[in-house]
């Protein structure tokens, strides 16, 4: 627990005083003369959620030194989080400003200066829609492709707007030394922008892959057979996932993420399991064979420590790709450790890749506890939904041994598991989860 | 780590910079 909150810790005062270096920029050299505690706290807002804004161009550059310290998807909640934080601010600036002083209602006057009021008037809006249209992107049918470019764009235009803001008003970024600070600070996000949405596609074109079949698996659930075109494939850990760009050029919209669900001992041929959820994942029936694929990545912590004496893998539904990777891979290593699968689905017939897990389950050290919601006449098992007596019931035995635990599926299982591995005494540091509704 | 760790340490770095904005503007409004 201690090095995770460390880290945790270290990361957040970095972002700290990234955030807070606009108000740190503004006090260099000669600070002009102070205009009164509710101005300059007005300003100081606007200051603050500049910095806000462009660290969001940070969360979201899929660094690898980022994310599998945090989990991919801590990464993203905290993106969202931050962006609600950054809304805050910069509403609270204009918002304090005009409270204490009605003469700042000017800047967004169109008749005192039509190209300032526009554009101060968009980049609020813009804002607002960021974060509304990513929280409740499917109120507004907008598709994950227009969602992320309409992202992107407006969050490019929104800097690039403050930017031009804090130089016009210029109060405390006077003289070419400050502007040009501030110009190499707004920079940074614009840069990090480039170099997720083009450099890094541009380079997943160099190893490209082709689809070489869809199998279907049980109903809604399709698995997808990647092959390397002419490359020694994209090394992986098992349990990473990717983003995937299907169709001629990597600078398509449609990039979508999947875990890899094949083992990571042949990286030339990747599978992926697809639920039929999405607007991507309804069309994988229709695909051309041979269609190219770019793969961007790999990402993600969510893979077996080999210091660990074995694994529990806590899933729901479609979430069991990570799991059936690191187990397909562990076959391949002949891994002898212990394996334990609680397995939560609504019918029998329903369960993905059940035939290819019981296969496993001859090969490897691993039992498989299928918790069926809805199960048929005869059915033995576990029923219900996933409950902490259950996962009394079946960890008890295995208590005594340094075991990494993987949690997979829906939001409020993973809350319910999370919860109850904590309080049977399980250490953060061997608790993985990964939720992957990443927008 | 879990997403509500995420969340805890993003209102938490949104107290800290609402402390950073007051500081800032005591030191310049006074």
């Amino acid at each position: 627990m201690g090095k995770v909150v460390w880290r945790a810790g270290l990361w957040g005062a970095a972002y700290l005083l990234l955030a807070s270096a606009p108000l740190g920029l503004a006090l260099l050299g000669s600070a002009p003369a102070g205009r009164g505690f509710l101005i300059e706290l007005g300003v100081a807002l606007g200051l603050v959620g500049f910095g806000l804004l462009g660290l969001q161009f940070v969360t979201t550059a899929r660094f690898r030194w980022v994310a599998p310290y945090l989990g991919t998807d801590a990464t993203i909640q905290f993106h969202r989080e931050t962006g609600i934080l950054a809304l805050l601010f910069v509403l609270a600036h204009p918002t304090l400003l005009i409270l204490v002083h009605r003469e700042y209602l000017e800047f967004f006057d169109p008749r005192v200066n039509l190209l300032r009021a526009v554009f101060l008037a968009a980049a609020t809006a813009g804002t607002i829609l960021l974060v509304v249209t990513s929280l409740w992107r499917s109120s507004f049918r907008l598709s994950y492709e227009r969602w992320r470019l309409a992202h992107a764009v407006m969050g490019f235009g929104v800097v690039l707007v403050g930017l031009v803001h804090a130089l016009q008003v210029g109060h405390y970024i006077s003289g070419p030394v400050k502007q040009g600070g501030w110009v190499l600070a707004a920079a940074l996000p614009i840069g990090l922008l480039l170099h997720t949405r083009l450099y890094k596609p541009w380079k997943s074109r160099r190893r490209p892959y082709r689809l070489m079949g869809v199998r279907q698996d049980v109903p809604e659930v399709f698995t997808l057979l990647l092959e390397a075109d002419g490359h020694p494939g994209l090394r992986f850990s098992a349990g990473q996932y990717a983003w995937f760009t299907v169709g001629k050029t990597p600078f398509a919209l449609q990039q979508h993420p999947f875990t890899i669900a094949s083992s990571d001992a042949d990286p030339t041929r990747l599978e992926l399991g697809v639920k039929e959820l999405g607007d991507f994942t309804a069309s994988t029936m229709n695909m051309h064979m041979r269609t190219p694929v770019f793969v961007e990545g790999p990402y993600g912590s969510f893979s077996l420590d080999p210091q660990a004496q074995g694994a529990v893998f806590v899933i729901g539904g479609i979430g069991v790709t990570p799991a059936l990777s690191m187990l397909r891979s562990c076959r391949d290593r002949e891994d002898g450790r212990p394996f334990l699968l609680i397995y939560a689905n609504n019918r029998w017939h329903e369960v993905p890749f059940r035939k290819e897990l019981d296969e496993l389950s001859g090969q490897l050290d691993l039992e498989i506890v299928h918790v069926l919601a809805e199960p048929g006449g005869d059915w033995q098992g576990e029923t219900g939904f996933l409950t902490a007596e259950i996962l009394e019931r079946h960890l008890a035995s295995r208590r005594h041994l340094d075991l990494q635990y993987f949690v997979c599926g829906p939001p409020p299982m993973m809350e319910l598991v999370e919860k109850e591995l904590r309080r049977q005494g399980v250490p953060l540091k061997r608790l993985h989860s990964e939720l992957f509704d990443l927008v | 780590m879990s997403q509500k760790w995420a969340r805890r340490l993003a209102i938490l770095l949104g107290a800290l910079l609402l402390g950073a904005a007051t500081l800032f503007a005591r030191v310049q409004g006074g």
